[in-house]
């Protein structure tokens, strides 16, 4: 899955809809965060994405 | 769908006992007999807990209910089984009823134990209230999502995040093990302690010069002043020695030349002294060998039984003799037998042929002539003669004694062959001793005992001399030495010229130089003290520093090579290369902690949120129902989050034309706790308190109805049983149908939900019988009947 994919793409079973409305009110990148790590995608690869969006 | 409910003991609460088939069906009867307990209990079966908000109710529970068996028989399904004790759950603890645990309950599906999380999969029990307002409904609402919330944060918050988290505190760890900032201090501390180190050591290294230089001109001074006070006797001193050396070294020559020749004497004494020493050995030891020589042939004498070697031959023939004789004897006697047995074998056939007349026939020729003879009766005779010279028996001692003196015999002879031997060896040992005692009697005239003492003399008083030398000679090399110190005059003028430079160039006069190298012998130990300190203050801040670039180097080489921060490595930030820099090494690392700080802070905000917003949804729904509530940071979001879930309601064009059949727009603010919406160009504003009449509990229990869809799936291993309570009061009579219609649709679209609507008994059955149509008799006499026996009954709703 390319970071760029967009959030209405996503398939949410497991989070609730309250979650995802207090991550994305904190923004897009949070929002895509929670995704991210709820769908199983593996730690490694998380952090690495976050590690390049900081650099 | 069948529900059975079976009191075992103890309780005091009433209770239903049964409701036959729940797929759709109407269940009325008397105030106070148990319907709602009856779905209450349901509910805790299914793991709800129903009394979450009314501890006191659940105090009453515990106590009242006692000991029941409760089954739910599902058509072409499982028949779920619950077992329990209500008084082993617990009262409530500070005004809250405690969760539903699985200890509550003994569970079977089929007559299997299962667990009451997997009734939890399989099975939903909702109680919809027709007395719940809009308040109610919401706040039921915003606390299922709390309830599901929690279970999911549960395992996201200690699952996946977690596990993001703790990868992240690989990395947290790795960097927090260097204090980046302290490591900039601890290099600039280094370099200003090396900096203050090279200058104390450039300072003492100066005053070192200083006091040198000063010092040299002081011994200068005095070596020019000693000159002038001892040179000149010291000159006269050294001529004097010089002569006394002479006369001493020719007094030495003599008395070596002395030693050395008798040290020859001494040398040649000591050779003869050898000599006789040996003399004498070899004397004693010919000596000896002659006298054992001369026991020796003595013996030999005695043994051959003579007196001198005179006697010698005719001793021998004599034992010669004697011994052939002897040995011939010997012979006779081992003889003896064999020979008697031919002669008695030859005498036989002789004396048989005597018997037949030829006693006078030649039996043996005995010349070559070969006419004399022996006859037969000649030869028997000396056949007989012989046998009778012959000894059979001789006794061992005879024997015996032949042996010893055959013995004696042939020692003798060896002795007499011997004695010409060793007769000629006395001699020729009488000659070798002669040649010894002749040897040390030449030794012992020559023997000369002085030479060794006059040599010792000698020896002596040439030590004596050699000691006198050395002395005389360490004196005037002293002395030279002195005069060396003291120089010459070309020497004392260099040394001058020496001293006032470096009295000009330090700055200092003749009259002050002895203070002046005192001073600076001073100040050169303070430079030391000082050096010493700044040496110790380099090492200890080297150390840190070093500590530091070990930490630095081990970061780096984790981040280059660790397999468990490979993530870090393909993320394409910039890391310390490995042989880097170390300075460089920490602005890299510096550079990716603020990178990672953003990681983290990320990290920690996702974590921040989701945490607080479980708190908040039980805020929100505390708000709602008016207590007072701890708001959190994401209090707002939440609240506005459960608004929208509400408006939402409100757009299924049934509730709204029930609740707002005039509103054009329509916005939920539960913050003021208000719905507020255009009407004929006007904006209206409703508490939602407000919504609460029977029309109002019709549309509310639609919506909660369409709530139901948004929550797990059902489908042919999840069954949901909904109960309508109390909707007698509300609902009015002419909207029955209404509901009805409602549930009949929403049980042919899903086959896993079942409606039990409940209602308080409002009509007389038995007189609805007695006075109906004869088609509908039937139903109301056997609802009467049901009545009179258990105080409800159970029909297809709606009756």
């Amino acid at each position: 899955m390319s970071d760029e994919t967009s959030l209405s793409e996503r398939e949410t079973p497991s989070v609730p809809e309250v979650a995802l409305v207090v991550s994305r009110a904190e923004g897009d990148r949070e929002e895509l965060l929670l995704l991210r790590i709820a769908e199983g995608e593996s730690a490694e690869r998380v952090l690495r994405w976050l590690l390049e969006d900081a650099n | 769908m069948r529900i059975e409910i079976r009191k075992v003991s103890g309780g005091y609460l009433p209770i239903i006992g049964e409701i036959e088939d729940a797929r759709l069906c109407q269940l009325e009867g008397y105030n106070g007999i148990g319907k709602t307990l009856a779905i209450r209990v349901l509910q805790l079966c299914a793991g709800d807990q129903p009394y979450r908000d009314q501890p006191a109710a659940w105090d009453t529970l515990v106590t009242g209910l006692g000991s029941l068996d409760v089954s739910l028989a599902v058509p072409d399904g499982p028949r779920w089984r619950w077992q329990f004790d209500s008084t082993s759950w617990g009262q409530s603890d500070k005004g809250v009823a405690p969760e539903v645990k699985e200890s509550f309950f003994h569970i079977t599906k089929d007559d299997a134990p299962v667990t009451l999380a997997e009734v939890q999969e399989a099975l939903e029990v909702v109680r919809i209230g027709g007395d719940d307002d809009l308040v109610d409904t919401i706040a039921r609402h915003v606390d299922g999502s709390l309830r599901e919330y929690r279970e999911w944060w549960s395992s996201f918050g200690g699952g996946p995040l977690d596990q993001v988290e703790r990868r992240a505190d690989d990395l947290r760890s790795l960097l927090g093990a260097v204090d980046l900032d302290a490591f900039a201090r601890h290099a600039r501390e280094a370099r200003h302690a090396a900096d203050r180190h090279s200058d104390a050591a450039r300072a003492r290294e100066a005053r070192a010069r200083r006091s040198g230089a000063l010092t040299r001109a002081l011994a200068l001074d005095e070596k020019l002043a000693a000159r002038g006070r001892r040179g000149p006797a010291l000159d006269e001193e050294i001529a004097e020695l010089a002569g006394k050396l002479a006369t001493l070294d020719e007094a030495h020559e003599l008395l070596q030349t002395q030693v050395s020749r008798l040290e020859g004497l001494i040398t040649e004494g000591a050779e003869a002294e050898k000599a006789l020493t040996n003399a004498r050995t070899s004397e004693r030891r010919e000596r000896n060998r002659l006298a054992n020589k001369q026991r020796e042939v003595e013996t030999a004498l005695r043994e051959a039984g003579i007196a001198s070697l005179g006697e010698g031959t005719e001793a021998k023939k004599r034992a010669q003799g004697e011994l052939q004789d002897l040995l011939t004897r010997r012979a006779a006697i081992d003889e003896a037998p064999a020979l008697s047995a031919v002669l008695d074998e030859l005498a036989g056939p002789l004396t048989g042929a005597q018997r037949i007349g030829l006693g006078a026939s030649v039996a043996l020729v005995t010349d070559d002539t070969g006419v004399g003879g022996l006859t037969v009766s000649d030869t028997l005779e000396g056949i007989r003669r012989r046998r009778g010279q012959l000894h059979f028996d001789t006794p061992d001692e005879l024997l015996a004694d032949l042996d010893r003196r055959l013995a004696v015999l042939r020692k003798r002879l060896e002795r007499l062959d011997e004695l010409p031997s060793l007769l000629e060896q006395v001699e020729a040992d009488r000659r070798r001793l002669a040649t010894a005692e002749r040897r040390l009697r030449e030794l012992t005239e020559t023997a000369d005992r002085d030479v060794s003492q006059q040599l010792d003399e000698l020896r002596q008083g040439r030590n004596e001399l050699e000691g006198r030398i050395r002395e005389a000679a360490a004196r005037r090399a002293a002395l030279v030495d002195q005069q060396n110190e003291l120089g010459d005059d070309a020497t004392a003028e260099r040394w001058r010229y020496e001293r006032d430079e470096l009295l000009a160039t330090h700055g200092v006069t003749r009259d002050l130089l002895s203070d002046a190298v005192a001073e600076a012998d001073r100040d050169f130990e303070t430079a030391g003290t000082d050096l010493h300190f700044a040496a110790k203050e380099l090492d200890q801040s080297t150390a840190t520093l070093s500590g530091d670039e070990m930490l630095i180097t081990r970061i780096a080489d984790a981040l280059a090579s660790d397999p468990d921060l490979s993530w870090v490595r393909e993320a394409g930030v910039e890391l310390p290369r490995p042989g880097q820099d170390r300075a460089a090494q920490a602005r890299v690392l510096a550079h990716l902690t603020d990178q990672f700080g953003r990681v983290d802070g990320a990290l920690s905000r996702l974590r921040g949120r989701l945490e607080a917003t479980q708190g908040t949804l039980g805020a929100v729904r505390d708000k709602l129902r008016g207590q007072q509530a701890d708001e959190g940071v994401v209090f707002d979001v939440v609240l506005d989050w459960a608004a929208r879930e509400i408006e939402a309601w409100f757009s299924d064009p049934a509730v709204r034309r029930a609740l707002l059949p005039e509103a054009e727009s329509l916005e939920v603010d539960l913050g003021d706790r208000v719905v507020r919406w255009w009407e004929g160009g006007a904006l209206r504003e409703r508490p939602l308190e407000a919504f609460s009449s029977g029309e109002q509990v019709f549309a509310l229990t639609r919506a909660r109805l369409a709530l139901l869809d948004t929550r797990q799936p059902l489908g042919p291993k999840r069954q949901r049983l909904v109960f309508l309570d109390e909707f007698g009061a509300f609902v009015a009579e002419n909207r029955k149908a209404d509901l009805a219609e409602l549930l009949r649709k929403r049980r042919d679209d899903r086959p896993e939900e079942s409606f039990v609507c409940v209602f308080p008994l409002t009509r007389d059955y038995r007189a609805l019988a007695e006075s109906s149509l004869p088609e509908h008799r039937t139903l109301y006499g056997d609802l009467a009947d049901q009545l009179d026996n258990r105080e409800y009954f159970t029909a297809a709703f709606p009756v």
